[in-house]
Formats: C-alpha cells, sequence, structure tokens
C-alpha cells in the first residue's frame, strides 16, 4: 500500500468485505448453477421471452393428474422466482456497487454525506472525484460484465433495460453528482435521486419504444447525462469541501412567513402521552409517509406532467397494470422493510422521559396506524389519477382471472382495503418488540423471517411434488394452527400479567387494545366466513386471520422496552 | 413520599456492575444529602457515567441497591425520572427538532415546567426557537440541553460532564451561578466532571472514583483539612526515593522534597523525622493535586 490510490482502495475493500464476498458468491452460484436449474425445472433460457417459458411450462403439465390450485400457484411462484432470480441479483449486484462508490455514510447530524475525514487527507478533489468514479466505473463495469457474460440470463422482456452497461454507468456519476453536490439538501436529494431513478428506468425500459425519437437518440442521452453528471459530481464535491452549502440552513420559515412556524409550536400538549405521540410521528411516521408519496408520487407526477406538455398518448393496459400494482405496493414495502430493520439502542434522550414503557410502545403503534392510514389515503389518491393515464378496464383485462371475478371482489374492496391499511401496519407493530430489547442478534430476527419463509415456501413446494402430501397437509393444518393460536393466547395472557404487575401497562390501556383487537378479528373473521364457508379451507382461514392480529408480540413490547430501557 | 423526612436524596448503597468480565462499579456506596451540590470525579472509565446511569434507572443494579428521592429507579422510572433533570454527556438531543419544537415536546411531561424560566434562559444561553438541533454547535447542545434539565426546577439535577463543550464565560458565570442557585433553593446536584477547579469552586460534597471504586467521600472542607502539603528539606539528598508511611504521592529530588499525605500530621512529621527530613513549608494542597497524588497510586 503505497499510494494514496492503493489506501483508498483497501479501505473500501476492508469496509465492504463481507458485502464483496457476497456479491461474488452470488455470481458464482449462478453462473455455475443456474443453467443446471433451469434444466432441471425444464425451462428454456434462450426463449425469446423467459416469462412466455411459464405457459409453456404449464401447458406441458396440463396432462398431468389433478394439479391442485394450491400446487399451481406455489409451482408459478417457484418458476417466476427462478427466472427473475439472476435479473434480480445483477440489479442488488450493481446498486450495491454504486452505492458503495458514492461513499456517503450516515451521520448522526448530517444523515448520509460524504465523509469529511477523506477532507482532511492530503489528496486533491480532482483526484478523490476522479478516482471514485473511475475505479466506480471500472467496478460496475466489471460487475455488469460478470453477470451478462458470464451468467446464462433468461430473456425477460420488461427487463430489457437491465442489459444495458452505459444505463448503469450513468446511474452511478448521477448519483454521486446528486449525493455530493446536494449534501446539505436531504429532502431535495432523495426526490431528485427517485426523479433519477424513474428517468433513467424509462430511458432504457421497454416504454420507449412507443417514443421513436427518444429511442433512437438514447445512446447520445446517456451520454450528455453522463458528461453532465461527471462534472456535476466533481463541482459536487468540491462545494463541500469548502463549506460552500453550510450556510444554507434549509427551514420552512425560509418558505413561509415567520407567523407560520410560530404558530405550529406554540401549542401545548394535552398530556405527555400526546407530546410522545408527536414525538414518534415527527421521528419516524412521517418519513414513512414522505417515502410513499414521493415513490408513488413522482412516477404518476412525471406521466401527468408528460402527458399534458408533451401529448404523450394513453398508457398501454400492460404498463396501467402494472403502474397499479406499484402503487399498491409501495405502502407495504416501506412498511414492510420500515418493521424489518433492526432499532438501534434507545437514546438516554428517549430512555430518561418520566413515561411508562407502555405508554412509550403506544406511541409508536399509534404513530405507526397514522403513517399507515395517511399512505393508504395518498395511495388511493394517487391510484384515482390512473383512469387519467390510461385504460383501466382494458388494464384489468390483462389478467383473465381478475376480469372473470371482478363482480364478485368489487362488494369485498372496502374490507380488503382495511385488511391492507391493518396489514401495513401489522408490518410494524408484530416486529416491534425484537428491536425494542436493545439486543442486536434478537433485532435482526425480522430480517431472518425473510429467509426462513423462503426456506419453508422451498419445502413445501419440494413436498407438494408428493400427490397425498396437500391431503395431508389440510388434514393437519386446522389443528396446527389451532394449536398455535393456543400459543399464541398463553403467551399473551403471560406477557400482559407481566406487564401489570411490573406497572410497565395500565389495566385501562390493556382493555383498549384488547377491544381494538376484537374488533379488527370480526372484521375480518366475518366476511371471510360469509364469503368461503363453502370451502373445506375455511377453519383453517379463521385460525390463520386470528393468528395474523398481533397479540402477544404486541404484549412483550412493554417487557422488551423496559428489559432495554432498564439493562 | 416526603421528602422532608428523606435522609438523602440518592442513597446508593453496595452496588456492583460488570460489562463482560471487566468490573466497572465495585461495591460502590453513596449518600447524597438533600440541598447539597455534590461532585463526582474521576478518570476516564472510571465508571462515573455508568453510576449515573444506574442513578437514572438505565442500568440495573446487579448487586447492591439504589435509592432516588425514596423510589428504585428501576422499579418505579416515572416518579423519579419527573423529578430528576438531567443532562447527558452525549448531547443525545433529537437532531432534527427545532429549539422551540423540544420546549414544547419536554414541557408536556413537567407539570412544574415554569415557562418563564425556559425563556429566560433561552435567551440568557442565546438559543434561536426556530434553529434545529443538528445545526446547533457542541457547546449550544449542552445549553439546550442544560436549559431542559434546568427549566422544570427539578428535585435533583444530575448533570454529566456539563461543562464538556461550554466555553469558559459560560461554564464559570452561568453553570457554576445556576448550581450554586438550584443547591440554595434547597435542591440538590449531582455532577460528574473530570474539571477539578470546577468542583472546587462550587461543590459541597465530592467523591472520586477510581477503577469502579470510591476511592474518598466527603465534604469538600474536610477532605481538604485533612490532606496536607509539605515541602521536606534532606540535611544531605537521600539516595532512593524517601519511602514514608501514610504518604499519598512524593516528588523531587536532590535535597527538597514535597509529600502530599493525609489522615494526622504530627505523625506524617514524625515519619519524615525519622528519615532525616524536616518540614521546611506546609500548605493545604488543591483538589487537582489530591486527585493526581491519589490517581498515582489508585490508593483506597
Amino acid at each position: 500500500m503505497n499510494s494514496p490510490a492503493a489506501a483508498l482502495a483497501w479501505e473500501m475493500w476492508r469496509r465492504h468485505q463481507k458485502r464483496l464476498l457476497a456479491l461474488g458468491f452470488l455470481l458464482a452460484a449462478f453462473a455455475l448453477f443456474y443453467p443446471a436449474v433451469c434444466a432441471r425445472l425444464g425451462l428454456n433460457l434462450d426463449a425469446p421471452n423467459a416469462l412466455d417459458e411459464l405457459a409453456t411450462t404449464f401447458s406441458h403439465r396440463a396432462g398431468l393428474p389433478r394439479p391442485s390450485q394450491l400446487y399451481q400457484i406455489m409451482s408459478v411462484l417457484g418458476i417466476l422466482f427462478v427466472l427473475l432470480g439472476p435479473v434480480t441479483c445483477m440489479a442488488i449486484s450493481l446498486f450495491c456497487v454504486i452505492w458503495i462508490f458514492t461513499l456517503v455514510q450516515l451521520d448522526p447530524k448530517r444523515g448520509f454525506s460524504f465523509p469529511a475525514r477523506l477532507f482532511t487527507l492530503p489528496l486533491s478533489t480532482r483526484f478523490l472525484a476522479a478516482w471514485l468514479m473511475g475505479v466506480g466505473t471500472a467496478t460496475v463495469v466489471a460487475v455488469y460484465l460478470g453477470w451478462t457474460r458470464l451468467v446464462h440470463l433468461p430473456h425477460i422482456n420488461v427487463f430489457d433495460g437491465f442489459s444495458n452497461g452505459l444505463v448503469w454507468v450513468t446511474l452511478l456519476v448521477v448519483s454521486q453528482a446528486v449525493l455530493w453536490g446536494l449534501d446539505a439538501f436531504p429532502v431535495a436529494r432523495a426526490l431528485i435521486m427517485t426523479a433519477v431513478g424513474w428517468g433513467l428506468a424509462f430511458l432504457a425500459g421497454p416504454g420507449l419504444e412507443n417514443h421513436p425519437l427518444l429511442e433512437r437518440n438514447q445512446p447520445m442521452v446517456l451520454w450528455v447525462l453522463l458528461s453532465v453528471g461527471c462534472g456535476a459530481a466533481y463541482t459536487g464535491l468540491g462545494k463541500i469541501r469548502q463549506g460552500a452549502w453550510q450556510g444554507w440552513i434549509w427551514n420552512w420559515q425560509s418558505v413561509f412567513p415567520a407567523g407560520v412556524a410560530s404558530h405550529r409550536t406554540s401549542g401545548v400538549f394535552r398530556s405527555p402521552a400526546r407530546a410522545q405521540f408527536w414525538f414518534e410521528w415527527r421521528r419516524q411516521g412521517r418519513k414513512l409517509l414522505f417515502c410513499v408519496c414521493a415513490l408513488g408520487g413522482l412516477p404518476v407526477l412525471s406521466l401527468v406532467i408528460f402527458k399534458v406538455i408533451a401529448r404523450l398518448g394513453p398508457l398501454s393496459p400492460h404498463t396501467t397494470f402494472g403502474l397499479g400494482l406499484y402503487l399498491l405496493a409501495v405502502p407495504l414495502f416501506i412498511h414492510f422493510f420500515q418493521g424489518v430493520a433492526p432499532e438501534r439502542d434507545l437514546p438516554p434522550f428517549q430512555a430518561t422521559r418520566p413515561l411508562s414503557d407502555g405508554e412509550i410502545v403506544r406511541a409508536r403503534l399509534e404513530a405507526a396506524a397514522l403513517s399507515t392510514a395517511l399512505s393508504w389515503a395518498a395511495t388511493l389518491l394517487l391510484l384515482a389519477v390512473v383512469p387519467f393515464l390510461g385504460d383501466v378496464p382494458s388494464a384489468i383485462d390483462q389478467v383473465p382471472w381478475l376480469s372473470r371475478n371482478l363482480s364478485s371482489i368489487q362488494p369485498m374492496l372496502p374490507v380488503i382495503l382495511v385488511a391492507l391499511i391493518f396489514l401495513t401496519w401489522r408490518f410494524i407493530a408484530a416486529d416491534l418488540w425484537f428491536g425494542l430489547c436493545g439486543q442486536k442478534q434478537v433485532a435482526a430476527v425480522p430480517g431472518v423471517k425473510i429467509y426462513a419463509l423462503l426456506a419453508l415456501y422451498a419445502l413445501l413446494s419440494y413436498l407438494m411434488t408428493d400427490a397425498g402430501f396437500e391431503r395431508t397437509l389440510f388434514q393437519i393444518l386446522p389443528f396446527a394452527l389451532a394449536g398455535l393460536l393456543v400459543c399464541k393466547l398463553i403467551l399473551a395472557r403471560w406477557a400482559f400479567r407481566v406487564s401489570l404487575q411490573r406497572q410497565l401497562l395500565t389495566r385501562a390501556a390493556l382493555l383498549q387494545y384488547l377491544c381494538f383487537w376484537s374488533i379488527f378479528a370480526v372484521a375480518f373473521v366475518v366476511p371471510a366466513v360469509l364469503r368461503f364457508h363453502r370451502e373445506r379451507w375455511i377453519t383453517s382461514l379463521v385460525l390463520g386471520i386470528l393468528l395474523l392480529l398481533p397479540l402477544a408480540r404486541i404484549a412483550f413490547s412493554p417487557i422488551a422496552l423496559s428489559l432495554s430501557r432498564h439493562r | 413520599m416526603n421528602d422532608a423526612i428523606l435522609p438523602s436524596v440518592i442513597e446508593i448503597s453496595g452496588l456492583s456492575r460488570k460489562f463482560g468480565d471487566k468490573l466497572v462499579l465495585n461495591q460502590v456506596s453513596l449518600q447524597v444529602p438533600r440541598g447539597r451540590v455534590f461532585g463526582l470525579v474521576g478518570a476516564n472509565g472510571a465508571g462515573k457515567t455508568t453510576l449515573i446511569k444506574h442513578i437514572l434507572g438505565l442500568l440495573k443494579a446487579e448487586s447492591g441497591s439504589v435509592r432516588v428521592l425514596g423510589f428504585d429507579p428501576v422499579a418505579d422510572p416515572v416518579a423519579v425520572l419527573s423529578r430528576t433533570g438531567f443532562l447527558s454527556e452525549n448531547r443525545d438531543l433529537p437532531p432534527w427538532m427545532r429549539v422551540d419544537e423540544l420546549l414544547r415536546y419536554t414541557r408536556s411531561f413537567y407539570p412544574r415546567w415554569d415557562s418563564g424560566y425556559a425563556e429566560e434562559l433561552r435567551r440568557q444561553f442565546g438559543l434561536e426557537g426556530t434553529t434545529k438541533i443538528k445545526h446547533l454547535s457542541r457547546g449550544e447542545n449542552a445549553k439546550a440541553g442544560l436549559l431542559l434539565a434546568l427549566a422544570f426546577r427539578p428535585d435533583l439535577l444530575l448533570l454529566d460532564e456539563p461543562s464538556s463543550g461550554l466555553d469558559p464565560l459560560v461554564r464559570r458565570d452561568i453553570l457554576e451561578a445556576i448550581i450554586r442557585t438550584v443547591a440554595d433553593e434547597g435542591r440538590t446536584v449531582f455532577f460528574s466532571t473530570h474539571l477539578m477547579d470546577e468542583v472546587e469552586r462550587v461543590a459541597d460534597d465530592i467523591a472520586m472514583m477510581f477503577d469502579g471504586r470510591v476511592a474518598l467521600e466527603g465534604s469538600l472542607e474536610e477532605i481538604k483539612r485533612d490532606h496536607h502539603r509539605l515541602v521536606l528539606r534532606f540535611d544531605a539528598p537521600p539516595a532512593a526515593v524517601p519511602k514514608v508511611p501514610g504518604v499519598l504521592s512524593i516528588a523531587g529530588s536532590g535535597r527538597e522534597w514535597t509529600v502530599i499525605c493525609n489522615g494526622s500530621r504530627p505523625e506524617a512529621v514524625a515519619a519524615m523525622a525519622r528519615l532525616g527530613g524536616r518540614v521546611v513549608a506546609e500548605e493545604t494542597p488543591s483538589l487537582d493535586e489530591i486527585f493526581v497524588a491519589r490517581a498515582g497510586g489508585k490508593i483506597a
């Protein structure tokens, strides 16, 4: 290590060693085993569109004896998983490398920012910028070539853009420019990054076919973006090195008159619990709502602007359906990832609030509920714009099952919506206690759960190949679920009793939550029974609903917080 | 609980705590009387912050007991925290809040919050209400934390390294004045620091911690009365450093040596005379000298 360039490379390698080794392992695994797995499943990787292979595979299986509905659904999901696996892993690898070479780190005061310590090294800004852009580009190209040359990627039309190396390099340089240049403006930075991501996805995606002029000039547009990105990244790095943005304190007072700001903060909270709710809402809830609005709103807004200004024609039914699905998925995914992200230690400022553990937990749950409700309200508003952009009935026709059952689904829509809102809230609520206990290993459990579910899925898929398994499963399932429900009730009773004994929870708060739980249980179980009472799996469905409604884990939250607060 | 009948605001008895294999607190016992300013001093890693965390109930006693204002801070945190103002060493105020939001949020937890006093302190500290915490300097952050700890006029003011980040002007003229005012109002201040001159100026009682143990505890007056700084002169330079029993530290060269000792002065003088030395000057040592002398030998 006898040069600054080598020292920087070593630092990055040491910092991301495990991550980079995992990515290398992933690439090697796909290069070596993927074709064999596909051959075993009977998938043709050379098909013009691999998703068509799904239909072909199933048409071959049509003659086989009685494939059940559950088996078919699991098989379709399994093959989709196998087909999308390498493209997804390639995207994850490239996103990871891009993030590594932006070099931003989480600073408690400044948020994600370029590490200031690098500016104290005797290195010129030009060298730093050139090194990060140059080595970053080389790494992105290497990873890209690794995946496209060594792995036999299935050809999937909608992911055509992934096979354009120039798009990835442009994304790297533009990300560096935005993250470095807008160091002092985190909100503007998040919005612009989302817009850049969508813009590049559009430039690389199949939708470009409808815009011949743009399609013809796509490489030139990307080169221009790349050049502008290089200049902006270098300038941005120079600006933050000189502290050029430090005086630019962006607050609402600079936007709104002083009276508005003072009015917002002049009121007094009704109670400590209200103050804590406000704290939790401002700390986390509002951020989640902002993410949902930004991720859902930006593409819709861009499409509306394109439609009004550039007179863009109606979206294809396929794209309209995709947009609707995407908008529905955003609040779920945002809250899911918040739920599985382990919490950090409770800082003394929060731990020393004169509030009981139960009141702190309650404030968190309420803030999560508000963020969920507002996120879904925003999503519904965005969905209301979709008919303006494309033909919704034609979009629904893209999924024959949906169009066939639309009339029977429509009366259930309010229940489905409430179920979606509840499910979104549950992602945060049910896993809260894992993070609250303050133990790193326990806090990681919700993340590990994803892998456990994948493993369970793989196991079930394997077992489903046995014709008798499904019958046995349906015989055992109600008893297994009933057993789990009994365990849940016993644990909940124990946890609530301990919380009451230790004064972590008041009796009134407990009764309130039990009422809330019962109302939701009735609200979901009754429609399910009315709609599916003839199905043989109705008992399992009802037990499953009762298991999904969090009770024991909510009861554990004050105990977990107490453990972390008084170690 | 009637405070008037409480013998001490903080009562710690036989408190021990281990982190892994490291014994961070070893049989610590302390009594902090009501209406006094109590200074806790110690080197880095002596266990001061761990002790304060036990007082706040952020750590549970592995052995021994802690009672604050008559309550167990782990079993009844609300009762303790609602009457305790705390300034953290970490300056961990939420960075996304504005100063006025921070005041509005914090006042909701304390029925005794004095808005007039809070506003007076805010102006005295030069804090702008619309500034975000993340845009405050380290010193301003400390001032904001101090404001929150003081504004509800707590029965117990707990300050962990309060001077850290404060400029000398604020430290000397404001912090020390506030500490004295709080004590004069009959409330109690418990603060940790490694600045001996600060302790000497404001504390009524002190405790010195070394390696998780309280090595010395008492009123400042008593401690200074019990320690002596003696200058010894020998007729001929001793061949080696003189070994005087009961002496905390000895330094010098040639014929003249300086000794810090505690306990009975005549006994120390007699022991030195036996070695051939005579006392030519005597002074009361500063707290800094006592601390250094005790830290050198880590005498319990």
